[in-house]
């Protein structure tokens, strides 16, 4: 079996307390999550606010146990706690606020807490913290303080941090929601390369359709359970179901819409813009 | 109203010998009932300027007029012309802070100094206002979702009463819907209480659907001040400075490109699709 992260039928329920702590109901955020990601993979999880995304990215990396259901993390089963180091190895996490994750004053020694706090011998430190800040093209600022970076130049430090433990597969859990345009690019660009150049399998938690464009495989989740599968092709073309689920699809394919329910013969799963552009093109005999 | 900045420059660190210009010679008059978009990269000084609007920041030089009136002048109330001008700051929601949505709501019309029952009734009113249930009224806003979390920010200003609703990037962070849901409510406010907006945005589709005039920021320099349409025809000039133009104009430009002769004057989805069609349709 060569699946990375293997959950069947998932569940997780958190419990809501009044103020004396007596549990008063409890809420599902997962409610039956299978599915199999396989080594190398670039993954996206779509999903709305609260469809239960982040709760399953955040039992990925051990940080929640399942209520009921299975999970294997690179073989290693999640739950009983034995192996939770270990599956901390495997998979790496970045989480959404950039300011939140940054721990020390100077760039590199930031980039050198992970791989220190797992045991690896110094000097490898330091070779594993350039190699990773040169990866995610932020080594002219190993010697910076984390303070005067950009929020997309942080979080690219904090995929260094994780890439310095060396693990099988890097979640990026809504990692680009507090990032403006340019800083989101530089961080999906910096993601999509270290997953084709290092083959490290990526899981991409997020709400933006643009960013999953280059995904293997999309997840659509909604009310804690998985929705829709597919290509982002596939995904793109089910506008009306995505919208259902809080969703929406790039305004490119919504022109594409808009001219086929005015009888304009144009292919139903166009992605982008330049789709399109060629799709147009085509019809008006210009390609 | 009115609210009119002349040669307005703002400068940080002045005497530190680090200076920093945040704003460069600043001149532009928000008229009222307007809804004005405002885009430019971090730093660019979009949120220097709309804090300089409501008076919460003081202009290094140059002056600002609210109503013909100078907000700096002796005689001036400040604590007024901040209820007048409403801000709305990014990520709102972190500065909740009551133990029920009513009361985060009463927190602003309370320090107004008004009576209980015309408190009570702004709130109410401000609540309704932004969509949220009344079953929410007495629930910690803490246990609302990010959407909610934020329309009860932009309640507990609206219950201030203003005439200008400055907003910093309010769709942050909210999946599709809630960013939908948030702008059409601004659409709303503007069209049906004349109440000015002022929006500072990241997304040139969500500008180019709902702002009447839109200002471009670029290292603390008001570089193009026109209609959506107006601006987004600079393509070149917003491309040197890093800035796209809405995917609906730029999909009309690149089949332009291509020897299409199709009107390149749209910006949202609806117009892009109109125009290809026309062009479609002519061609056959």
């Amino acid at each position: 079996m060569d699946s990375i992260i293997d959950a069947k039928d998932l569940v997780h329920e958190y419990s809501r307390r009044d103020e004396e702590g007596n549990v008063i109901g409890i809420n599902r955020a997962l409610d039956g999550v299978s599915l199999q990601v396989k080594e190398g993979d670039f993954i996206a999880v779509l999903g709305a606010n609260g469809s239960g995304k982040s709760t399953f990215a955040k039992h990925l990396n051990a940080l929640l146990t399942p209520t009921e259901g299975t999970l294997y993390v690179g073989g290693m089963k999640c739950g009983d706690h034995s192996s939770d180091l270990e599956i901390r190895k495997t998979v790496g996490m970045v989480f959404q606020n950039p300011d939140n994750q940054i721990i020390a004053n100077v760039v590199e020694e930031d980039v050198g807490f992970g791989p220190e706090n797992i045991g690896v011998p110094t000097d490898e430190i330091w070779m594993r913290v350039e190699e990773a800040l040169k990866n995610v093209g932020m080594y002219e600022y190993h010697l910076d303080s984390p303070n005067k970076l950009s929020g997309g130049q942080k979080q690219r430090v904090a995929i260094a941090g994780i890439l310095a433990m060396k693990p099988r597969c890097i979640i990026l859990d809504e990692s680009t929601a507090m990032l403006d345009p340019g800083g989101r690019k530089a961080v999906i660009d910096t993601i999509s390369r270290i997953n084709k150049e290092e083959g490290i399998t990526v899981i991409l938690i997020t709400h933006y359709m643009e960013e999953v464009i280059q995904a293997d495989h999309v997840y659509v989740m909604d009310a804690g359970k998985v929705m829709m599968e597919g290509s982002p092709r596939e995904i793109f073309a089910r506008s009306g179901e995505l919208e259902k689920y809080r969703l929406s699809v790039l305004e490119a394919v919504k022109i594409a819409m808009l001219l086929r329910a005015d009888g304009i013969d144009l292919p139903r799963d166009i992605l982008n813009e330049q789709e399109l552009v060629d799709a147009v093109a085509e019809l008006a005999g210009k390609k | 109203m009115s609210i009119q900045l002349e040669n307005v420059n703002y400068i940080y660190g002045v005497g530190s010998g680090q200076e920093k210009w945040a704003l460069k010679n600043i001149n532009l008059t928000v008229h009222d009932n307007e809804f004005i978009g405002i885009v430019g990269h971090t730093g660019s000084g979009k949120s220097t300027l709309t804090q300089l609007m409501n008076g919460l920041e003081k202009p290094s030089s140059g002056k600002i007029l609210y109503n013909g009136e100078d907000i700096q002048g002796e005689n001036f109330s400040r604590k007024e012309l901040r209820q007048k001008v409403g801000l709305v700051f990014q990520y709102p929601e972190h500065q909740l802070f009551e133990v029920s949505v009513i009361k985060d709501v009463e927190f602003g019309p309370r320090n107004l100094g008004l009576k209980n029952l015309e408190i009570e009734k702004r709130s109410f009113d401000a609540i309704k206002q932004v969509g949220l249930s009344e079953d929410l009224l007495d629930v910690a806003p803490f246990a609302l979702s990010g959407g909610q979390k934020r329309r009860v920010a932009i309640a507990g200003v609206l219950a201030m009463h203003p005439e200008v609703l400055i907003l910093d990037e309010p769709t942050a962070g909210l999946d599709p819907a809630g960013r939908t849901e948030i702008l059409e409510l601004l659409h709303k406010l503007h069209k049906e209480k004349n109440i000015t907006i002022i929006l500072v945005s990241h997304s040139m589709d969500d500008v180019a659907r709902y702002a009447g005039r839109l200002l471009v920021m670029n290292h603390g320099e008001l570089v193009l001040d026109g209609t959506p349409k107006k601006v987004f025809r600079h393509r070149e000039e917003l491309r040197k400075i890093g800035l796209d133009i809405p995917q609906s104009a730029n999909v009309l430009w690149e089949l332009k490109e291509r020897g299409i002769d199709v009107d390149t004057d749209g910006i949202i989805p609806e117009q892009a699709a109109k125009n290809i069609a026309e062009y479609l349709r002519r061609k056959a």
